[in-house]
């Protein structure tokens, strides 16, 4: 059969050759827009690696010389992290707060973003990464729920202790090549010990996970950053013990009045890093929101198209099909035979698809950045474009022979 | 004639609705989508309140100083005396205003509070240049900001949300840093689509010491401020800018080791094809600013366009006959053509309208995407007659390419072959 339908199509190779190109051009349109999709609903839903519920960034900022309250003898950022630990002290006597972590520039959905390299100490490895650092007390990792890879609390491990490090799961495979990375010696900022790996964190929803590694600040570091940056250039992180909204959020922070300044720090304002990652996501949510507007635009003309030029195509072809009903072709028959017409002129432009996927792909046009270019990857893109198509396909032609089937083959042989 | 083609295609319409219809839905598809972004940059340039003078302003921000003789550069907003002696002294403009902006939590009095609020410090011409509409009270004035006087306006939304209703917010206070401010006036908050006024506390930029201390580093180049021009017409442009460059030449004549460069002073068209301010002219060209638009608008015209292709392609393939016929009786390649184009015509133009309208809907449902959510779209904004324009080339557009080729092709065939209807 199908070597009577090449024929066939062979035959009248004047209108498929429109149909054939109008057929490539849409399945490779289609394939386009549905892998970057794809790629980016992929990146979206890989885990961001923490778990921000209920979780406040606290903005402290410093008394101006001028306001009253004002504390000459504290003058510069020297005694900022008693002051902080006094502000963290009588927030957690509320008894509200669950716990209170440090972090600068790192928090997650932060804006900072601090690169440096990690260099591996040991002798035989000429390896090194630039990394995204954060900075953070030990107490980050239970705030925000990030465990290491066999699921163990890491704060109380890490407490106390100087010159630690902690890497992400891509990042250790990367510079020790799937050996083993804990205890190991690195350079970054200083000499320090990988104290454990743990789950991949991604910066923003729609970025992949990016290399990264935790410089852990012991109590003297902490004094020395927030000397350096002052009480007004870290992340004062909270978790509450109970969902909070912001409006009861202010009204307690309201009730704590004078307690919120200690010394010339004082709390001056909160988001909750829910807002923060909304926030991040917004422009790169509203270009997704776009594109999937141009998706279904893309789509519905697709439909339109395909749908339309196969039922004029077949409903143009009730002679034939007569013809075939008087010369003892059962229905069922002509129907199947319509079909797999039509899609063998979708499958007929299969090769010269792929020559162009590969094509494309050399051309670096699509978004290997976030998922590499591999063959399961084209597998799930390239058969959901030719399944969407061939399935446009099977309505257009399907409707329109089922009607001129029930026509008696004689009617239809007069009109021909 | 033509008379005639449009009654044969309204038959042709009626009877082959299948085809119309999906023919009518394909252009309606392609008109909306190109119209819709027709009508984003509409809506992007056009003057609303309080910035309904966008067409004769000019606007300058990022700024630049050079070390002279040397690699090194520090690029931020402008300081307040280069605000002053290169802007706000032009003689040409009809007012210059000099303003900032800062996010910062505001109190009342007795009660702290934590939430930032977008704030602008601003001069007192500030009022002039931006038309905000005053509910209540007025704005600060030049005397205010000479003696840095703690005045604010604050907007009806947030004098709502902490006094818990604007009409009394007059003569009360809030609290900015530790300091007590006064409002005098409450305005209707502009649209965050409003990039220069949007904002719920302006206050004089002179109560703010960090923002008027004259910096040591880079010769007091560098600072806060951005710059609103309102010309007297736009024709003037040439000379503010003429004028401008001028001030920046005298100014550099007494800096010392760095060299002010402003970086571009742009018109609300200049701005929306580059918002950083930062590519050169040429980077920043309509050219270049349209290649980009039209290999998406391409898309969206061609494949609808390849769609339609198909479908009045297979179409034809029945009426080859009735061509046949009336090429038999004298009618010309040209007539066969002219017939059939204007015969989609009529299905161009029903598409063109429902596209246009689907246009507007779309805009509305889908505003927070491309513009800002709570920005309220006008008549004024959507209804102009470049939108109509734009449909109309189009429509013509559209009915030239899905329907010339399968006339061209039709108009081509034998006779003998046409009226045997074969292929």
């Amino acid at each position: 059969m199908i070597k009577h339908l090449i024929k066939l199509i062979w035959n009248q190779r004047r209108q498929n050759g429109w149909l054939f190109a109008e057929l490539f051009i849409v399945t490779a349109l289609l394939w386009f827009v549905i892998d970057k999709l794809f790629v980016e609903q992929y990146t979206y839903h890989q885990p961001s690696g923490y778990n921000i519920e209920n979780c406040w960034r606290i903005e402290l900022d410093k008394l101006s010389p001028k306001s009253a309250g004002f504390i000459p003898e504290e003058k510069g950022n020297a005694n900022d992290y008693r002051r902080i630990e006094q502000l963290k002290e009588r927030l957690m006597q509320t008894g509200k707060v669950e716990s209170v972590a440090y972090s600068f520039y790192s928090c997650p959905y932060s804006p900072g973003n601090s690169y440096g390299e990690i260099f591996p100490l040991d002798a035989d490895s000429v390896n090194y990464l630039n990394c995204h650092l954060y900075s953070v007390s030990p107490e980050f990792f239970d705030l925000f729920r990030v465990k290491d890879l066999d699921g163990n609390a890491l704060t109380e491990r890490l407490r106390n202790k100087e010159n630690l490090l902690v890497l992400t799961d891509q990042t250790a495979k990367q510079l020790y090549k799937g050996g083993e990375a804990i205890r190991k010696e690195v350079r970054c900022s200083g000499t320090r010990t990988v104290a454990a790996i743990i789950p991949n964190v991604k910066e923003s929803e729609y970025n992949k996970a990016s290399n990264g590694g935790f410089i852990i600040c012991s109590p003297t570091n902490l004094q020395d950053k927030i000397e350096q940056f002052g009480a007004n250039g870290m992340d004062f992180n909270l978790r509450m013990k109970q969902p909070i909204t912001v409006a009861e959020m202010s009204d307690w922070f309201s009730s704590l009045g004078d307690q919120l300044t200690a010394g010339n720090v004082y709390v001056s304002s909160f988001t909750s890093h829910e807002q923060m990652r909304i926030d991040r996501n917004k422009k790169e949510q509203q270009s997704m929101q776009a594109y999937l507007l141009f998706s279904t635009f893309l789509l519905l003309n697709v439909f339109f198209g395909i749908v339309g030029t196969f039922w004029l195509r077949t409903e143009q072809r009730k002679g034939e099909t007569g013809l075939r009903i008087a010369l003892g072709a059962s229905r069922f028959k002509i129907g199947t035979w319509l079909n797999i017409e039509g899609l063998m002129l979708l499958y007929l432009s299969m090769p010269l698809l792929g020559l162009l996927i590969l094509n494309i792909s050399y051309a670096d046009l699509i978004d290997t950045a976030n998922m590499p270019f591999t063959w399961w990857r084209l597998l799930i893109t390239a058969g959901a474009s030719l399944l969407i198509v061939s399935l446009m396909i099977v309505i257009g032609v399907t409707i329109p022979a089922r009607r001129a089937m029930k026509l008696d083959p004689s009617t239809v042989l007069k009109a021909e | 004639m033509i008379n005639l083609y449009f009654k044969q295609a309204w038959q042709l319409l009626r009877e082959n609705l299948l085809v119309s219809l999906l023919s009518i839905a394909g252009t309606a598809l392609c008109i909306s989508a190109v119209m819709l972004m027709v009508l984003i940059f509409q809506v992007r340039t056009a003057g609303y309140a309080p910035e309904s003078n966008r067409g004769r302003m000019l606007f300058a921000g990022s700024t630049r100083a050079i070390l002279k003789n040397e690699n090194h550069m520090n690029a931020s907003y402008m300081s307040e005396q280069v605000a002053r002696e290169v802007y706000k002294s032009l003689p040409t403009p009809a007012a210059v205003t000099a303003f900032s902006g800062v996010n910062m939590p505001i109190s009342l009095p007795h009660k702290r509070l934590y939430q930032y609020v977008p704030i602008r410090e601003t001069d007192d011409t500030y009022w002039q240049v931006f038309n905000f509409s005053f509910l209540e009270g007025s704005a600060y004035t030049a005397s205010d900001v000479a003696g840095a006087l703690p005045k604010a306006v604050i907007s009806d939304q947030f004098a709502a949300t902490i006094f818990g209703d604007w009409h009394n917010a007059v003569g009360r206070t809030v609290v900015k840093g530790f300091v007590e401010f006064t409002i005098v006036g409450v305005v209707k908050r502009p649209s965050s689509a409003a990039g220069h006024t949007c904002a719920d506390l302006w206050v004089p930029y002179t109560t703010n010491h960090e923002k008027m201390t004259v910096s040591t580093t880079a010769d007091n180049i560098v600072g806060f401020f951005q710059v609103a021009i309102l010309a007297h017409k736009a024709s003037d442009f040439p000379a503010i800018r003429k004028e401008i460059a001028a001030n920046v030449a005298a100014f550099n004549t007494h800096c010392v080791d760095w060299e002010l460069k402003p970086n571009a002073i742009q018109s609300i068209y200049e701005k929306m094809r580059d918002p950083s301010g930062w590519k050169t002219s040429d980077e920043a060209s309509w050219f270049n600013w349209l290649l980009e638009k039209i290999s998406i608008a391409l898309i969206v015209i061609v494949l609808p366009m390849l769609n339609m292709l198909g479908v009045t392609l297979t179409s034809f393939r029945k009426r080859r006959a009735e061509i046949g016929v009336r090429k038999a009786f004298g009618c010309s390649q040209g007539d066969i053509i002219k017939q059939v184009l204007y015969e989609n015509l009529l299905i161009t133009m029903i598409g063109g309208i429902l596209g246009l309208l689907l246009s507007f809907g779309l805009l509305s449902i889908c505003k927070s995407i491309f513009l800002r959510s709570d920005m309220l779209l006008d008549a004024t904004m959507l209804f102009r007659p470049e939108a109509f324009l734009a449909t109309f080339i189009l429509v013509f557009l559209l009915n030239l390419l899905s329907a010339g080729i399968p006339a061209w092709r039709c108009s081509r065939i034998p006779i003998i072959q046409s009226l045997k209807n074969a292929d």
